[in-house]
């Protein structure tokens, strides 16, 4: 059995059985941390993909029950949460949910940040910019080159899931792009079946003048991708910005470095931003969680 | 009985317990065939470790579990070499026999666990790349956090509409660097302005605090401490406030800015003195403590937050040093051992006389040439400047151990700019010209050929000479005759185009035939050096790249060249900078130098607490004389990691092997570390005598010279010292050689047939002392890639030399010279193809002007 379905089954018996709770037993709460998988406002429920909690239970996806549909107001896919679980002799539910803001103060993130805060001070700009793509909003085309040297259009890939990721090859931390692309070789191997036919992966760079397509390649071929099915794109500087600039991509060029901010975005197969995921703090597994999630939802 | 027996055995076995403990073998392995485990969460990589050790297969688990690329192998990673892998790796994998399986330990992408296949030695395989980043020690490097401005500076220029040919000027270029930052720290202040107080209260807080973390960097780039600290300390509070993530980032900004002050108020900048020296000696301390004093406060705090952090206890040591409080008033924990520095005595001292001598030239970082431009039988200083604005400068020699500067005489007036700053006469009129090189981790601006006019002026000649266009990003670039016409060539390493190697028509003009040569690579290259490695007469290159392997361009006789970096076994350790050849051995073989370019506090840190490091080191690489080179570093001490810029080489006891110097830092304010000396004993090993020799400089050394400046014998240092900020602007220093009692001989060669300057051309000085023979062997070139030594070679002798015997190899023409019987300290002018040294009648001069 693989590991997700264990986890779905253990989940599925903590829901299911009511054994779990022992009669007499008092309430306990449970602080939780983990990503929104999908939410259900008619059914009062959310499904996440959770961190473990410490002698209670491993990290699994599964659903959770709210009191009050108004909890679930402003949570989107992607997004990070904290809750308490409150665990009661007959029944479960989250409670206190809070959005985990993305404030990253990693070094490098940090940095990245205050640069753009200082270019769009410096350019006349205030607040988000406006070509940033809002969660639920159309994402425009773009176009771009890949690996093989193929145009390749994001609006291609209309009627797939797209999950994106922006990283440069010659990174210095491995924790970062590195860490992001290697999120998409898991993903490559737990979605084989759906690769290509319902979902499709790009891999953007922000240094399109150090990785040429034949670079993007041979930084491709560290997980065997499908050069149909997980695309590396690059291409005129121009045209890589303006993608950069939909999901909020900055990147500096410091000291022979970059530094730079850290997305990953899924598309749904009507074209519209699910998430965008802000930084590294997250397993393949959550990631993997929402794009299961989105490949199965159904159309507005 | 039994009880006595039963003591007797009690005691051997609490003894053998005992010698257990402490006999743990240290594991010494070098290489280690690997399968490894990635999990994302260490939950999961502890659930993993358990089945392993219930007896599931751990390839089997590799296949299921794994989110590394090797899972499809079952997790095969290859053969590593230990010594490249990341500490907590290290740690994991220590004692772990064959077939065994380690402990969790945190990696880049995730937690893993290891099964050793082998431990047999052997070369390291190919490993998949996302593998080896993930587990490698260079991607677990701390980088030091940029405390001072310069990327926020750079982001401005980008940002700023400039015209369309701002780069092509030198003063082009400062007019955009001027207005970008003005503009930029004209918008931060409106936003702080009181009439804007409710848009700033409408601001997330995260936004705030980045907003005065700006406006601070940005005056602290200019030196203006005390209003960076206004805003550092204003972010401080809003981090204490409403985003404890950042308090620690924030907390050590603030102390560095403290720290600075302290310096810039202390003076310590423009007149530098022991202060500026590490280790720093008890008593010894700024002339104003008091920011000293809150930069130690908000250290210990920030060590309170995260114990041990090796930056933050070399900072705190740093600190107290320029209390005069250390080391003893470290606490103990946190304290650097006195003995971190090497003996006290290990040479005689070496002594500052920039300031009298008139060359304390106050400048950012910059290029340095030392060399006699104007035929004058005496050295002079050229210095160039990484601030946009900063002028070029030349100091005439005075010919009495004072320089006077002779910038605008010298016709230099309108050369701003330049990172680094190189020497040769380009058209062989016998007068040395100098070409700037600029945009050095920056953005392309356009270099300038100085035309040396032979009468004490310069002419900017880079348009007509051919070498204006295309403007690139260049610090590196090496002069050598590659074809032996007689003229010299120029090979160009860019930062943002591929190399260009310019062909000397012999008139004055050049031409790019980089394609054709088959060396037009692009890479981040940081240094280029010039030399003959296998001694058939045709001058090959060495690419120094930041960004990955290096290039070893080996000159194929027909204007063409083959890099055979990886097969000749110099490959470099990723992030190359300063390089060059030299023979560190005197075998008659040119060896290369290599250094490594981390910008970490943290892994300079470890070299002074001896702990592991995480960065690769510098690279020596030994040549053995067949067209490959061995890896000597660890058999020669080299195996260290520093923040190695400007660096050069040179003999400073005259013992006949050549030593290195190395400056230290990088743009932040928060790199801290001393230069290093490191002396070459008899050949064999590299040892560091910096803290006898007075030479360990704190602040950021770029250009680097060795030069007899007077004419005393031996080899004086200069070090021109400065950051990449205008606020890190500095004093340079020379660093006179105080003596020894070996012998020397100096030689000026002039080609007739080759090249004027005479690059290129080897020189084999042999001697007898005490019977036994002895060979020097040396090219003529100025030394490394940064910083520019005379031409003139100073040749070390060792005791008592006899027997003199010089020996000249021009490579282009073929013209062999031997000369017998030569007077020990003499300089000599050597001419090719003449019949006879020409003694170069010199008397030494009091360094400084005579006050000794």
């Amino acid at each position: 059995m693989t590991m997700w379905a264990f986890r779905l089954l253990v989940a599925l018996l903590f829901l299911l059985a009511p054994v779990h709770a022992r009669a007499g037993q008092r309430t306990k709460e449970y602080p939780v941390t983990g990503m929104i998988v999908s939410i259900a406002p008619a059914a009062k429920t959310f499904t996440a993909s959770i961190q473990a909690i410490p002698n209670f239970m491993a990290a699994m996806t599964m659903p959770f029950e709210v009191r009050q549909a108004s909890e679930l107001q402003g949570l989107t896919p992607g997004t990070v949460v904290s809750f308490t679980l409150v665990v009661e002799p007959n029944t479960s539910y989250a409670t206190r949910i809070a959005v985990v803001p993305y404030s990253n103060t990693e070094q490098d993130p940090f940095s990245a940040n205050r640069l753009k805060l200082l270019s769009d001070i410096a350019a006349g700009k205030q607040g988000r910019p406006a070509e940033m793509v809002a969660v639920g909003g159309p994402v425009p085309d773009f176009s771009l080159v890949d690996q093989k040297r193929r145009p390749t259009s994001l609006s291609q890939f209309r009627g797939k899931v797209v999950v994106a990721n922006f990283i440069y090859t010659t990174c210095a931390l491995p924790n970062f792009c590195l860490r992001l692309a290697n999120n998409f070789g898991v993903l490559q191997k737990r979605f084989a079946a759906q690769m290509g036919k319902d979902l499709v992966l790009l891999t953007i760079t922000f240094d399109p003048t150090h990785d040429t397509p034949e670079v993007m390649a041979q930084y491709a071929s560290q997980w065997s991708a499908n050069a149909d099915t997980w695309r590396f794109l690059t291409g005129p500087a121009t045209d890589v910005e303006r993608a950069c600039r939909l999901f909020g991509v900055h990147a500096f060029a410091t000291e022979g470095l970059m530094d730079h901010s850290l997305h990953t975005a899924i598309i749904g197969r009507d074209g519209r931003l699910v998430a965008n995921i802000e930084g590294n703090q997250f397993t393949a597994t959550q990631l993997g969680d929402v794009v299961a999630a989105t490949l199965t939802a159904l159309p507005k | 009985m039994r009880q006595f027996v039963a003591v007797l055995i009690a005691g051997v076995l609490a003894t053998a317990g005992l010698l257990a403990q402490g006999a743990a073998p240290q594991d010494e392995r070098q290489a280690l065939t690997l399968r490894m485990i990635v999990l994302a969460t260490s939950e999961d990589a502890s659930a993993v470790l358990d089945r392993v050790k219930r007896g599931d297969r751990f390839d089997e688990l590799a296949r299921r579990h794994s989110i590394d690329p090797t899972a499809g192998d079952g997790g095969l990673v290859g053969r590593v070499d230990v010594s490249s892998l990341r500490e907590s790796v290290r740690r994991a994998l220590a004692n772990v026999r064959p077939g065994q399986v380690s402990p969790v330990a945190q990696v880049a992408t995730g937690f893993a666990i290891f099964q050793v296949v082998s431990d047999a030695p052997g070369t390291p395989t190919p490993i998949n790349p996302v593998s080896f980043a993930t587990i490698a020690g260079v991607g677990a490097v701390k980088f030091v956090p940029d405390i001072g401005g310069l990327p926020e500076a750079e982001a401005l220029l980008r940002e700023f509409p400039k015209g369309a040919d701002w780069n092509t000027t030198p003063q082009g270029i400062c007019q955009a660097r001027q207005d970008s930052l003005s503009a930029g720290q004209d918008l931060f202040e409106r936003f702080f302005a009181p009439v804007n107080a409710q848009v700033r209260e409408s601001r997330p807080p995260f936004e705030l605090m980045q907003a005065h973390l700006g406006l601070a960097q940005i005056l602290a780039y200019q030196g203006s401490m005390a209003r960076a600290i206004e805003h550092y300390s204003e972010a401080y509070r809003i981090a204490q406030a409403s985003v404890a993530a950042a308090v620690p980032q924030v907390e050590e900004m603030l102390a560095v800015a403290h720290l600075h002050k302290a310096g810039m108020d202390s003076n310590v900048f423009r007149q530098p003195n022991d202060t500026c020296l590490m280790p720093g000696a008890p008593g010894v301390a700024y002339a104003k403590t008091a920011d000293v004093d809150r930069a130690i406060e908000l250290l210990t705090s920030f060590l309170a937050r995260r114990p041990g952090d090796l930056e933050g206890r070399w900072l705190l040591n740093a600190s107290h040093m320029a209390r005069g409080t250390w080391p003893d008033g470290v606490p103990a924990a946190d304290r650097l051992s006195s003995s971190a520095f090497g003996p006290s005595d290990a040479v005689p001292r070496f002594k500052d006389v920039a300031a009298r001598a008139g060359l304390n030239v106050f400048a950012s970082a910059g290029g340095l040439v030392v060399d006699d431009l104007r035929n004058s039988g005496r050295f002079d200083v050229v210095t160039s400047n990484f601030y946009s604005c900063g002028p070029v400068r030349y100091f005439g020699s005075n010919g009495d151990g004072t320089w006077a500067e002779r910038s605008a005489a010298a016709g230099l007036r309108a050369e701003v700019g330049g990172l680094n700053l190189v020497q040769a006469d380009y058209n062989n009129d016998r007068c040395t010209d100098l070409l700037v090189m600029r945009g050095g981790w920056e953005v392309a601006q356009r270099r300038s050929l100085l035309k040396n006019n032979c009468d004490g002026t310069f002419t900017d000649v880079t348009v007509e000479s051919g070498l204006a266009t295309p403007v690139t990003a260049s610090q590196a670039s090496a002069w050598a005759d590659i074809n032996n016409d007689g003229s010299l060539d120029l090979f160009v390493g860019n930062e943002d185009a591929k190399a260009q190697l310019f062909l000397n028509d012999g008139r004055g003009h050049f031409t790019d035939i980089a394609k054709s040569a088959g060396v037009d690579r692009q890479t981040f290259a940081k240094g280029v050096t010039a030399g003959d490695y296998d001694n058939d007469g045709f001058v090959d290159f060495y690419v120094s790249n930041y960004d990955g392997t290096n290039q070893l361009y080996r000159n194929n006789g027909n204007n063409t060249f083959t890099d055979r970096a990886v097969a000749a076994g110099v490959p470099g350790a990723g992030r190359g900078f300063a390089t060059w050849f030299f023979d560190y051995d005197n075998d008659g073989w040119l060896d290369l130098f290599v250094t490594s370019y981390f910008m970490s506090v943290d892994d300079t840190a470890r070299t002074y607490f001896d702990l592991p490091h995480n960065a690769p080191t510098m690279k020596l690489y030994r040549n053995r004389g067949d067209g490959t080179f061995e890896d000597v570093t660890t058999s020669t001490g080299m195996d260290k990691v520093f923040m190695p810029m400007g660096a050069n080489f040179g003999d400073i006891d005259n013992d006949g092997f050549l030593d290195v110097y190395l400056g230290m830092g990088t743009p932040s304010y928060a790199s801290i570390a001393p230069h290093a000396l490191l002396r070459n004993d008899g050949g064999k090993r590299f040892v560091d005598v910096t803290a006898a020799s007075g030479t360990g400089e704190i602040h950021k050394g770029h250009g680097i010279a060795f030069a007899d400046l007077d004419f005393d014998g031996d080899e004086d240092i200069v070090a021109e010292i400065g950051g990449a900020t205008p606020g890190d602007s500095h004093a340079m220093r020379v660093f006179e050689n105080p003596g020894n009692g070996n012998d020397w001989i100096a030689l000026k060669l002039t080609g007739v047939k080759s090249n004027r300057s005479a690059l290129g051309a080897r020189i084999t000085v042999s001697v007898e002392h005490d019977g036994v023979a002895r060979r020097m062997h040396r090219q003529v070139s100025s030394g490394g890639s940064f910083g520019a030594s005379p031409l003139e070679q100073h040749i070390g002798l060792g005791p008592d030399a006899t027997n003199v015997t010089v020996d000249v190899w021009w490579p282009s023409s073929g013209t062999r010279q031997h000369f017998t019987d030569v007077v020990a300290n003499h300089a000599y002018a050597l001419e090719e193809g003449a019949a006879s040294l020409l003694a170069i009648e010199r008397t030494p001069i009091p360094l400084g002007g005579g006050h000794k």
